[in-house]
């Protein structure tokens, strides 16, 4: 180059500066740099300058003669590399923003003489894109360490074949850790971390790295013993790429799926096999549709009003008012009642269903099922109408019940049964015991006897025993039973029931009684009969005569016997006996005088003194006070002798004059002077005075009358 | 009368119809027999043993007042002849007297005259 005139160099420089894109200038210090440098003086400047500035050729003229401003901001830097000798990029803002200036300060020697070249690029876009770049990686970097999933950064490492081998992490997120349970793992390699891990995440991520395409897969690492939901996808621009991979633990999730689909599973077989109709209803329970189960109203098809399709008329306003309380109340549905079904049968149905809410409360939908249950109902109402006969036949009938479980002892007896036993309902708890403390103790061992025997042969057991009341009463009760036998014959059960028949028992004895008694009247009338017309013959010398009194004392004795049978048992009025008695003598009232206290006799004494009046008023009529103008005065009394209560009656007659003394001992007199104390344990008095007849009897009273009074 | 089959038998007779008993007397007089009590309710045995023996008994069962029976088992306690003369069926009678000598009423003069001979007879 030496041959080169200087002259030459200088024009090639001037060519290849003024040919320079940047703007570029070179100066020159007025003044000596580090002791004062007043201005800068232009050696050169390049076309681009000028068109940046707008100005012609400045060479020779001073900076601060054309940009004092630039000056004062130049001036220290360009002092500072001049000084230094080295050289200095400097990055400033452009007096209209937002632009960015490179600027590109370098000392050199021109003509022996110091200068400084700067040269001027316009950088405004690439710092823009600089600036975005470093926003999008704080946000990239804020985002990555907050998101819930692990990420990473993974490099795969290839063998001398170019199969994967292992992968190796360079960049990860916070959330890694958690998910993998991998501590430090930047720099590592996986299989220096996890040595079992699987062949297929290698090999993945080898494919995905040679590919270039992204991939999305669930699997699980029995080596870590988690379940990933990975999104692998390629970073960089060429193959092998490096990957990034997202991806979370879905190892809870995946057991939630798993028991949410058995569940599910479970749920569904539940409803196919279902006996039961599955429904949902609209929010107002007016629509129903079926949605699994059995058909049980047939084919029910699309939503329907069910109430007015399904539910009889007679049903329907019980329906609806249930329907409606629920949907009030927002709670639990139950019904219970006849539905008619597609085929037009009558089935009951329970339903049951539950409201669907919500977030805000409201009901959405009801979801429920319904039950056939018509044979349940069918058994209820046959069971109810059974009991319901069985109580009222047995209350009606008062039949007692009982029930007796031999292995346990336990006892049930109906209401009845505590009242035979003489037990306010359920006065004590039932057992074998209480009821066989009510058995008569003479009873006790046949009864007991006769239940072991039933309890061996399985024979119904039938007995009818005394039961003893505490009050003192005793019944008759007759009593059924059967014992149950399990299948080894063992007896388990005794079931049976019982009647009081104490009210037979006294009717079937009071009507054997009765018949003997009946026997031993008409036997023993006929005995009186005799006796009677024996005792009357030797009174009579005519036939006529005995023949007639004989019938009178007979016709005496029937009123007796009428007047006994009439009320058996109970007493006869005295004065009422005296009356009937004159009476069938026409004995006129103003004939007689009767009077005395009102007597009850007993059948007994009645027909003592019916036949001794009778005899005395026939006497009367024949040869006293009747048969003529007289009068007669009957008066009775009685008083207390002794323990006993005595009476006393009187027959006084007045005649004007007595057809005949009669002075032997009749029929009449016998009566009252010997049978009155022969059966009356009495007295008898009878005697003739010139004013006629008078009779006394004095018996004590005693109660006992016929056997025909039970009670006596 | 020449019936002298119950001649010097000393008989009571327990019968609460007067006229029965009446009759009875006389039928039982008539045939030789010394009737020495006649009675509608239960005599006192003891007082009429100490006037002397009694060979037999007739007894009238009066349900009435139950206490015919009780008499009849004094008797057969002491070994004193009886038989029963009543309307009832001879079902009537207690077990242990159901083998006692029995009539049923109305019976006639012959009967009650033999049965009360053998009563008496098979007592000595």
């Amino acid at each position: 180059m030496a041959e080169h005139s200087s002259e030459t160099d200088d024009s090639l420089f001037r060519a290849a500066f003024g040919a320079l894109p940047d703007a570029a200038c070179i100066f020159e210090p007025i003044g000596v740099p580090g002791e004062g440098v007043a201005d800068w003086r232009y050696l050169a400047i390049n076309p681009a300058l000028c068109a940046m500035f707008g100005t012609g050729d400045l060479t020779g003229q001073a900076l601060g003669q054309h940009f004092p401003k630039m000056l004062a901001h130049w001036t220290a830097d360009l002092e500072r590399v001049i000084l230094s000798d080295t050289p200095a990029v400097l990055v400033r803002e452009g007096g209209q923003s937002p632009s960015f200036y490179e600027v590109v300060l370098t000392p050199l020697r021109y003509a022996g003489r110091r200068a400084i070249m700067a040269r001027i690029r316009d950088i405004t876009g690439e710092h823009q894109a600089r600036e975005k770049r470093r926003e999008a990686d704080a946000r990239y970097k804020l985002l990555f360490d907050a998101i819930d999933e692990g990420f990473c950064i993974i490099e795969v490492v290839f063998d001398a074949d170019n199969r994967p081998v292992d992968y190796r992490f360079i960049e990860v997120n916070g959330a890694f850790v958690e998910q993998t349970g991998l501590v430090n793992p930047v720099g590592k390699a996986m299989r220096e971390l996890e040595p079992d891990i699987e062949d297929k995440w290698v090999a993945a991520y080898g494919r995905i790295a040679q590919t270039g395409v992204a991939e999305r897969f669930e699997s699980k690492s029995e080596a870590m013993n988690r379940w990933f939901d990975v999104y692998a996808f390629p970073i960089g621009e060429t193959a092998p790429y490096l990957l990034g991979i997202l991806f979370e633990d879905i190892g809870k999730r995946k057991a939630m799926e798993l028991a949410l689909r058995h569940s599910e599973n479970r749920l569904h077989s539940l409803i196919e096999a279902s006996s039961d109709l599955i429904f949902r209803m609209n929010p107002e329970c007016t629509l129903m549709q079926q949605v699994g189960g059995k058909p049980l109203l047939g084919d029910v098809g699309e939503e329907r009003n069910w109430v007015e399709d399904f539910v009889p008329d007679g049903d329907r306003a019980a329906v609806e008012a249930g329907l409606a309380d629920a949907v009030r109340r927002r709670a639990p549905l139950e019904i219970e009642s006849r539905v008619r079904t597609a085929g037009g049968d009558i089935v009951w149905l329970a339903a049951r269903a539950v409201p669907v809410l919500d977030e805000s409360g409201a009901i959405t939908e009801w979801f429920g099922m319904a039950t056939d249950v018509t044979t349940r109902r069918q058994t209820e109402q046959q069971l109810f109408q059974g009991a319901e006969m069985l109580r009222v036949a047995s209350e009606i009938g008062k039949v007692a019940m009982w029930e007796w479980n031999v292995e346990t002892g336990e006892m049930f007896w109906s209401e009845e049964h505590y009242r035979i036993e003489g037990y306010s309902v359920g006065e004590v708890i039932p057992s074998y015991e209480r009821w066989a403390d009510r058995v008569h103790p003479d009873d006790l061992a046949g009864v007991e006897l006769r239940v072991a025997k039933a309890m061996e042969t399985g024979e119904d057991y039938i007995h009818e025993y005394r039961v003893c009341h505490p009050t003192g009463d005793i019944l008759w009760v007759s009593a059924r039973g059967r014992f149950m036998f399990d299948e080894a014959g063992k007896p388990v059960r005794m079931l049976g029931a019982m009647i009081d028949i104490t009210q037979r028992r006294r009717e079937e004895e009071w009507q054997r009684l009765l018949v003997a008694e009946l026997q031993h009247r008409v036997r023993n009338l006929i005995g009186m009969v005799r006796s009677v017309a024996r005792l009357s013959a030797p009174s009579h010398r005519h036939v006529d005569e005995y023949v007639d009194h004989l019938i009178g004392r007979l016709q005496a004795m029937g009123r007796t016997q009428s007047t006994l049978t009439r009320s058996p048992g109970s007493s006869v009025d005295l004065a009422e006996l005296v009356r009937e008695e004159l009476l069938v003598h026409a004995v006129q009232p103003d004939q007689c005088h009767v009077d005395g206290p009102e007597i009850a006799l007993s059948p007994h004494a009645a027909e003592i003194v019916t036949l001794a009046i009778h005899e005395l008023a026939t006497n009367s009529i024949k040869y006293g006070a009747l048969g003529d103008t007289g009068y007669i005065r009957i008066v009775w009394s009685s008083e207390q002798r002794g323990d006993k209560q005595w009476v006393s009656l009187r027959w006084q007659e007045t005649a004007q004059l007595r057809k005949t003394k009669q002075n032997r001992k009749g029929f009449g007199r016998k009566l009252i002077e010997e049978r009155v104390p022969y059966e009356l344990q009495g007295h008898g008095r009878f005697a003739v005075h010139d004013t006629g007849v008078l009779a006394e009897l004095e018996f004590p009273l005693v109660d006992a009358g016929s056997i025909l009074d039970p009670r006596s | 009368m020449t019936d002298r089959t119950l001649s010097g038998h000393r008989i009571v007779i327990l019968e609460d119809d007067y006229y029965q008993a009446q009759d009875c007397r006389q039928l039982l007089e008539a045939a030789g027999a010394k009737v020495i009590a006649i009675s509608a309710t239960v005599p006192d045995l003891s007082a009429l043993l100490e006037e002397g023996r009694i060979d037999a008994v007739l007894i009238d069962i009066n349900l009435g007042h139950g206490l015919s029976f009780d008499f009849a088992r004094d008797l057969k306690a002491r070994a004193i002849p009886f038989v029963f003369l009543t309307g009832y069926d001879a079902a009537m009678l207690p077990d242990d007297l159901a083998g006692s000598g029995y009539l049923t009423k109305p019976a006639d003069a012959a009967r009650i005259k033999a049965a009360l001979a053998h009563a008496s007879q098979s007592a000595r």
